[in-house]
């Protein structure tokens, strides 16, 4: 894995992912769902975004949005979503149909479900690659599909090809599901959740597989999870989500070793940890996530900080907006001034955190 | 890679958080799964015109001797003098006059308008009786098969089979003849009641087996949720097992099936009707009178259309009716 | 890391793989060693469930899902089983609290041997040994009320606590941090964390003294998660309630557990004291699960990690030998030949069933 380079070193192109203030909305029953609320980021090629955030922080949606995969009767988007300097967030289905897989692919938390129980997974496999290679042979896809088969770690991928995927363990169809989004080489890759339903030493293989084909083929990676682990592990850069909005973005050694929103600290501190006093409490973020049907007034996360009363009342009226704070590429939406997030930090989160 | 299951990723990030969460002040008893589907139910502009349909019939069939009284014609009374010579009702469109709503019969002269209130009354009772008594069978066969398993549940399995293996038509022309032949003589008229009741007992033999298919599959992949086994570590018995955690788990599809199920014993009992091993004539219903019009198809169309427009109208609202129930019912908006 | 020289397996093993005695005489040898704690509460020796997988309409083969394991749990101390999926910890979980019916062994609480209890018999012990479910959501049935939920085991058991029932779920309601005046409510209105909460008034209703928790906080998101943990500590230090936390977080288990059991394919590998399993992780596989867990102290992929390939059905259903072996980067001849017994090895104070035991430090 390519060691996280400093910030600065990113604007010398344009981005190959690009997402502009996006928001998504959707139409339920029970009222107007407000799944994203101004999300901007970007991401390289050969580089890793991680979006964190807990159940409910429009995490997934912002991920399946930048694909074209929402319900467009049901949905409402806003904003611009670059991908290669194209505007993907008007284009019609066929017109997204074109780009996915080709340029961009997906990968989902449970392979199970998004794979077809009906078909071998070298017909899947195939059937990805031949979608944007019309004019290959049957031969030429299966060779294609063996190869990218072993090349994801399959063992013996020749005999493979032909079974099922109930015929496959858990880490074996995350495999075959990175094999089916690989096979188009896209430029960009969003995995959802890619290893929250594996055992850990097979969580282990896979990331490592994705950092592996990322150094090879060059691939920017927008990976959505709620585990800080995988994302200390992964990321380049780290973008956390709470109730639809950016509350901190930056490097992955700006959000988790110099973090500078309360709900970064939160996360951090809740995370129970191999190293360090295992009598100590955790210290968990109070509350419970918010519905994104009725999101709070003002700062979404005020009801559950414990510094909403240090601004004067502005936490519960104005929504922050994200500004820089610290280190050049560091954005933080917190009411807090800087010197007084500083000051709380080092009060009360420093010294709980292990050192590294 | 489907749609579908990226639509559930999004809808699983929204509903995760519940649909509220930070319990607002909408009163300290919450609204229970049931009261939702209510309130989804009272939305719905199909169920509402559909249920308001059947609210109709209903009424009118309850209360029949009323109508009559109010009506002034009972369904026995003959109109011979409005008849012409051949027996056709004289008059334009079948007789329809002020006094007879939908006409006059041809040959017998019956008023067709308060014979087919009181048809409305015997179809609805033996659908509705059949309904509620192979839904019994089934929920009973269903739980039962679905909870044990084991030999219960594969005796269960066979009975069903072979229920669903008998052709009913040919079952039903063959026993009830023969059934109605051992207790009456061939010369007797047997009552009224009996053909009905002979009628609900030929529909429960045979149609208690979707129900029972229906909520033997439901209890087998409730009896997998861990609500179930954390009853069982609870110690609870059998017969709260299956009333207290696991029927009330299952009325929403049992409401759906049992709605669905009265308009096929409408159809099916004017079917049979039809063919004469139903409901007989003197006793107003709407399979024997349609089976009457046909021969005056020709003649006097009208005879043909009332009976027909109505009992279509009768099974299309109950079967949009639950259609909208299984829509407001719908366990994945009300997980 | 140089593998240990081979050397004679001492005196438990010679009996071989996995007798019954072998086993007997590992669980004594672990109450013998300085060991002043209480009697166990809960003693499990030689427990086994196998289940039939039909492969087709004739061939069968059997799932040995948990297959011949000691522990023990004492009052008001909390045994964390650790393992990757299909390791038979849930299994093991749903004996306990006689959800399943062992194959064999035995399980006994409070000194009374309830292995085969049923229907009337098993009510005392349902009022003692509780269970928590992984998923909130499937856990709660949508169509009672929270307060129902928790006062069933009471009506079921015949229990009158003094005040009423509905006075006791209150206090429950309340002790698991949730407002009281709630109790009318219905599951879909709570969020995860709140849904748990429920689960455990549940499980307090009956008083136990010894709650199996079976992956309590996996469904939940970090932030809920550490809530619900530190609600558990809490609870074993007010009303001295004993856990078997079941869990495949080693992090988590950590932060509960006083002892620590790790399973591979339906075996215990390696039993001990917390600290001496994750200072001294002696079995690979221990080291090795240690090792995958992703640290947010550490920034970028470690890089003495352990990899293991392949995963747990990838590992040979054993017929003879360390059922680990197909895994291990330490595996030799005698793994295939005979399958080692939990023991104390090299000095370790923990039992590890390995014949070339790592020491030190996790890397």
């Amino acid at each position: 894995m390519v060691p996280p380079v400093s910030a600065p070193e990113r604007s010398r192109s344009q981005p190959y992912l690009m997402v502009r203030d996006l928001t998504v909305r959707f139409d339920t029953e029970d009222g107007v769902v407000r799944a994203v609320n101004g999300v901007s980021f970007s991401v390289d090629r050969g580089r890793t975004l991680c979006i964190v955030g807990e159940s409910g922080s429009g995490k997934s949606v912002t991920g399946l949005a930048v694909l074209g995969l929402h319900n467009p009767r049901r949905t409402r988007l806003g904003g611009q979503i670059l991908v290669g300097g194209r505007d993907v967030a008007g284009l019609d289905e066929e017109q997204i149909r074109v780009l996915r897989g080709r340029s961009m692919a997906m990968i989902f938390q449970d392979p199970l479900s998004a794979l077809h129980p009906y078909y071998t997974v070298g017909r899947q496999v195939m059937e990805a690659y031949r979608v944007h290679h019309p004019s290959a042979g049957r031969k030429q896809a299966r060779a294609q599909a063996v190869a990218m088969l072993g090349r994801v770690g399959i063992p013996r991928p020749e005999q493979r090809i032909d079974r099922y995927p109930h015929e496959f363990s858990g880490g074996m169809r995350q495999r075959v599901m990175i094999a089916m989004a690989l096979v188009n080489n896209p430029d960009l890759l969003i995995a959802d959740e890619p290893t929250t339903a594996l055992d850990v030493t097979v969580q282990a293989q896979i990331l490592d597989l994705l950092a592996e084909l990322q150094a090879e083929f060059n691939t920017a990676i927008v990976l959505v999870t709620h585990d800080l682990g995988v994302v200390s592990q992964v990321a380049h850069d780290v973008l956390v989500m709470y109730g639809g909005r950016t509350v901190e973005q930056g490097s992955v050694e700006q959000v988790l070793r110099h973090p500078r929103h309360p709900y970064t600290w939160g996360l951090l501190a809740s995370v129970p940890s191999l190293h360090g006093d295992p009598d100590a409490e955790l210290v968990p973020v109070a509350g419970s996530p918010p519905s994104m049907i009725d999101l709070p007034a003002g700062c979404a996360f005020h009801p559950r900080c414990g510094y909403a009363d240090a601004t004067g009342g502005r936490s519960t009226t104005e929504i922050p907006e994200l500004l820089p704070a610290g280190a050049p590429g560091h954005v933080v939406a917190c009411h807090l001034s800087e010197a007084e997030r500083e000051r709380l930090y080092r009060r009360d989160v420093a010294r709980t955190e292990v050192p590294g | 890679m489907s749609l579908s299951n990226a639509d559930d990723i999004a809808l699983s990030e929204i509903s995760a958080t519940g649909p509220q969460p930070p319990l607002p002040k909408a009163g300290l008893v919450g609204r229970s799964p049931g009261q939702q589907a209510w309130a989804r139910l009272r939305r719905d502009r199909v169920a509402t015109v559909s249920g308001a349909v059947l609210i109709l019939f209903v009424v009118v069939a309850l209360a029949a001797p009323l109508i009559q009284r109010l009506y002034g014609v009972g369904p026995q009374q003959q109109f011979q003098d409005a008849l012409d010579g051949l027996g056709m009702p004289l008059g334009y469109a079948g007789g329809i006059t002020g006094g007879h709503w939908f006409g006059l019969e041809p040959g017998l002269g019956r008023d067709i308008f308060i014979r087919m209130v009181y048809g409305l009354r015997t179809s609805l009772v033996i659908a509705v009786a059949a309904a509620v008594i192979t839904t019994l069978i089934g929920v009973a066969a269903g739980v039962l098969a679905g909870y044990l398993g084991g030999w219960v549940g594969a005796v269960i399995g066979w009975v069903t089979d072979f229920a669903l293996a008998m052709p009913f038509l040919v079952v039903a022309l063959a026993l009830v003849p023969t059934v109605t032949l051992r207790f009456y003589g061939p010369r007797q008229a047997e009552p009224a009641v009996f053909r009905a009741g002979l009628l609900i007992v030929v529909f429960a033999v045979f149609g208690w087996t979707g129900a029972a298919r229906l909520v033997r599959g439901q209890i087998v992949s409730l009896r997998e949720r861990e609500f179930v086994e954390a009853a069982r570590a609870s110690g609870v018995g059998l017969g709260h097992m299956l009333f207290r955690q696991l029927l009330p788990n299952t009325w929403a599809p049992i409401l759906v099936s049992f709605s669905l199920a009265v308009p096929s014993y409408v159809t099916g009992e004017a079917v049979l009707s039809f063919l004469g091993i139903g409901i007989v004539d003197p006793t107003p219903d709407f399979g024997a009178m349609i089976y009457r019009s046909i021969d005056y198809l020709q003649t006097d169309p009208t005879y043909v259309f009332f009976p027909g427009v109505t009992i279509f109208l009768l099974v299309l609202a109950f079967n949009l009716f639950g259609d909208s129930l299984r829509d407001a019912l719908d366990p994945k908006s009300s997980r | 890391m140089t593998p240990r020289q081979r050397r004679p397996e001492p005196d438990p093993d010679d009996s071989g793989a996995a007798t019954p005695d072998g086993d007997s005489k590992a669980t004594g040898d672990s109450q013998t060693t300085g060991d002043s704690r209480p009697a166990p509460l809960l003693a499990v020796e030689g427990l086994t469930r196998h289940f039939v997988a039909r492969r087709g309409p004739r061939t069968h083969s059997i799932v040995r899902a948990v297959d011949g394991i000691d522990f023990d749990v004492r009052p008001g101390e909390t045994l964390g089983l650790v393992g990757e999926s299909g390791c038979g910890k849930t299994t093991t979980g749903r004996m306990l609290v006689r959800l399943l019916e062992p194959t064999s062994g035995r399980i006994s609480f409070d000194g009374q041997d309830i292995t085969h209890l049923r229907g009337r018999a098993l009510r005392p012990l349902r009022r003692q040994l509780q269970i928590i479910f992984q998923d909130p959501y499937s856990s709660l049935n949508p169509r009672h009320t929270v307060g129902e939920i928790v006062a069933i085991p009471l009506r079921v058991n015949g229990v009158r606590p003094p005040g009423g029932i509905t006075r006791r779920v209150r206090d429950l309601l309340e002790i698991v941090g949730l407002n009281p005046e709630h109790y009318n409510r219905y599951p879909h209105e709570f969020s995860g964390g709140q849904r748990q909460r429920v689960g455990i008034a549940r499980a307090l209703a009956l008083r136990p003294k010894l709650i199996v928790a079976d992956e309590p906080v996996s469904a939940l998101d970090v932030s809920i998660q550490a809530q619900v943990v530190n609600l558990l500590r809490q609870l074993q230090r007010d009303l001295g309630l004993a856990f078997l936390f079941i869990a495949h977080d080693l992090a988590v288990v950590r932060h509960f557990s006083h002892r620590v059991a790790v399973m591979y394919l339906g075996r215990i590998v390696e039993i001990g004291a917390r600290d001496d399993i994750y200072r001294n992780p002696q079995h690979p596989y221990t080291r090795a699960l240690l090792s995958a867990v992703p640290d947010v102290a550490r920034i970028g992929a470690p890089p003495a990690r352990i990899r293991l390939t392949g995963d747990v059905s990838s590992s040979l259903e054993a017929e003879s030998g360390c059922r680990f072996r197909g895994r291990c980067w330490k595996a030799q001849d005698l793994c295939a030949t005979r399958e080692p017994a939990l023991a104390h090895r090299d000095g370790g104070a923990q039992l590890t069933a390995c014949h070339f035991p790592e020491s030190g430090p996790p890397r």
